[in-house]
């Protein structure tokens, strides 16, 4: 049996998605980001030039390793299913041209070419059909997150003096508080750069995050389909 | 220019197919997985002559000092087919830009095959080729017919009635030209001579359709000189010193002289004449790329572990030049590398021409372990290289 592999946008969400899958017990391994952060877009150039090197890098490591299964990992943002669906169909076709496109999340299509067999699938983190990463980390977080949650009132403040923070920002800034504030000790803060970090949050503290939380539901779903092979 | 190459049976191909050919083209992969055979295969392709043949042989075999000629063995043949159980013979197909295919095929007699299939072979082969000649010929002088029928029985006596059929070797081309198909047969008690120890076949005269540099190849001083020549006959001879400049820019000229004997003289500023032989083997690596691709303008070059001796801050003006010169003077080139630094400057030299520029990384399938190439365009062999994917070969 050949290998499962995932492409992500961030290695956050590497990171992440590597916890769920262990603490499900399952053999899913992840290649190296793509970063599509939104922040990152001017700098390294756009979105879509992103996917379709990972897509083409996809196709050189299909040729050489033995990989049965591919899954694509995106933030919804803003958008929604429909629109990133098309998105990656878009690129994919590309790169692929005798590919079935996607249809839905959660379901496999066939990926051929030459002589190898790929199957693809696609999912698009959420928390009631927007957000990203940080969106739902907020929402599974299971230890006191009074420094976190108190960042609300900072923002009230920006609001009333006219300055805006976007919901993603925002997020963004929750999940590092509840990391450096809130499930912290002391041991911890004195190396900072090593241990106040998402990654080792999720490695050696992943109490703190409810991984049975029922928001992980779907994202479970799409993982468990790498391992079915009824399909 | 050659675009697609399929081979089969080949040193160390079961079946390997390569797509995408562009001017300038740089493989990578580890040791022994057929960097070099796929640079002979393209080289037998481009010029399926007896001299190819008998230097792609000549590459892999170690001789002893006192060798002044060798006969080839059954052994030396027959290891040029990856498996000889899988037929006599190995074929390398290529498919030009224009879609003009070419096939060569070679077959390796020997005495395990069965005689009478050897001679339906042979004599298929030779119908073809003599009833082409003379249908080619039939309205021609009676002269000429006679003297290619006088052949054709030749042939006949000497391959196929004294039973020496699984004595030769064949050598077949098919192309869409009007010598196609060809047919060149060969004993193989060929005997290669030897200068120095090494085989100088008539590839090395000016004016080939390809040419190749294997990794270890220095040149004599007569044979560079001779390019030198040339070079200057055509007045190409600032190339030469724009090439050394790239990695001595204090050069301010090349010359040739005969003393003591044909050698070329390159001068630093402020200082006196000195061989090319002092100048070290990046120097005289160069000078061998640099006067192939200016004495053989259309043609094809190859050339093995193309960073020996050229330093890091050099890579990336060496591919700049290369990328110029082949352009210029319609040359393609085809390069192997182990260095992960050369194929970085091919990226950097290349990403302004990606029409130019193709990357294809030779390896073996994880599950099958068959040989695959991996054709890569240079924006995706940057983006596997940053994050740290191996691409010279290997998962």
């Amino acid at each position: 049996m050949g290998r499962n592999i995932l492409i992500v946008e961030s290695n956050n969400d590497k990171y992440f998605f590597q916890s769920v899958i262990k603490h499900m017990n399952l053999d899913i391994s992840i290649s190296a980001p793509i970063f599509l952060d939104e922040d990152c877009r001017v700098m390294d150039g756009s979105d879509k030039d992103k996917l379709t090197k990972a897509l083409k890098d996809l196709k050189a490591d299909i040729q050489k390793e033995d990989i049965d299964r591919v899954g694509i990992i995106l933030d919804i943002d803003r958008h929604s299913e429909a629109d990133r669906i098309k998105f990656i169909n878009d690129y994919l076709i590309k790169v692929f041209p005798e590919a079935t496109p996607l249809d839905r999340v959660n379901q496999f299509i066939e990926l051929n070419f030459d002589d190898y067999q790929i199957q693809l699938a696609c999912y698009f983190t959420n928390v009631d059909g927007k957000g990203e990463l940080e969106t739902v980390l907020k929402a599974i977080k299971s230890q006191d997150s009074t420094h976190a949650d108190c960042l609300e009132r900072w923002r009230e403040c920006l609001i009333s003096n006219s300055k805006q923070i976007t919901d993603k920002n925002f997020d963004k800034l929750w999940v590092v508080n509840y990391i450096r504030y809130d499930t912290s000790t002391k041991d911890d803060k004195k190396d900072a750069a090593k241990k106040l970090t998402l990654n080792y949050a999720l490695e050696n503290k992943s109490f703190i995050w409810n991984l049975d939380h029922p928001i992980l539901a779907e994202l479970k779903v799409f993982f468990r389909l790498f391992n079915d092979l009824s399909l | 220019m050659i675009k697609d190459i399929e081979i089969t049976n080949f040193r160390c191909f079961d079946r390997l197919k390569v797509s995408g050919f562009k001017r300038v083209n740089l493989i990578s992969g580890k040791n022994n997985v057929g960097k070099t055979a796929l640079l002979e295969a393209i080289f037998l392709n481009s010029t399926p002559t007896k001299d190819t043949l008998l230097s792609v042989i000549d590459s892999r075999i170690n001789y002893s000092i006192t060798n002044k000629a060798k006969e080839l063995s059954e052994k030396e043949w027959n290891d040029l087919l990856k498996n000889q159980n899988a037929g006599i013979f190995f074929s390398i197909d290529s498919v030009s830009e224009n879609r003009n295919p070419k096939k060569v095929t070679v077959f390796i007699m020997n005495e395990q095959s069965n005689i009478s299939e050897l001679n339906i072979i042979l004599s298929g082969i030779l119908s073809e080729v003599f009833g082409k000649i003379l249908e080619d010929n039939i309205n021609e002088d009676g002269e000429k017919k006679e003297f290619i029928d006088r052949q054709k029985k030749q042939i006949e006596r000497e391959v196929l009635n004294n039973n020496k059929a699984q004595d030769v070797i064949v050598l077949r081309i098919e192309s869409d030209d009007k010598k196609s198909p060809q047919t060149i047969i060969l004993p193989k008690t060929t005997t290669i001579a030897l200068e120095g120890n090494q085989f100088r076949g008539n590839n090395t005269k000016h004016r080939s359709n390809s040419s190749f540099i294997p990794s270890n190849k220095r040149s004599s001083s007569i044979e560079l000189t001779l390019e030198f020549d040339n070079a200057r006959l055509e007045d190409r001879d600032k190339e030469v010193l724009n090439a050394f400049q790239i990695i001595d820019p204090s050069l301010v000229s090349v010359e040739s002289f005969s003393i003591p004997e044909p050698t070329i003289y390159l001068k630093r500023q402020g200082e006196k004449r000195m061989p090319l032989s002092l100048f070290g083997d990046a120097m005289n690596r160069m000078a061998d790329i640099i006067l192939k691709i200016i004495n053989n303008q259309d043609s094809v070059l190859l050339i093995d572990e193309i960073e020996n001796g050229i330093h890091h801050s050099n890579q990336v003006a060496f591919w700049e030049f290369l990328y110029k010169l082949a352009d210029r003077l319609n040359v393609q080139i085809f390069a192997t590398t182990h260095s992960l630094e050369m194929t970085e400057a091919f990226i950097k030299a290349g990403l302004d021409r990606p029409d130019s520029a193709a990357h294809f990384e030779l390896t073996r399938h994880e599950k099958t372990n068959r040989i695959v190439a991996i054709n890569r365009d240079l924006e995706t062999l940057e983006y596997a290289i940053e994050r740290h994917k191996e691409v010279r070969g290997g998962a």
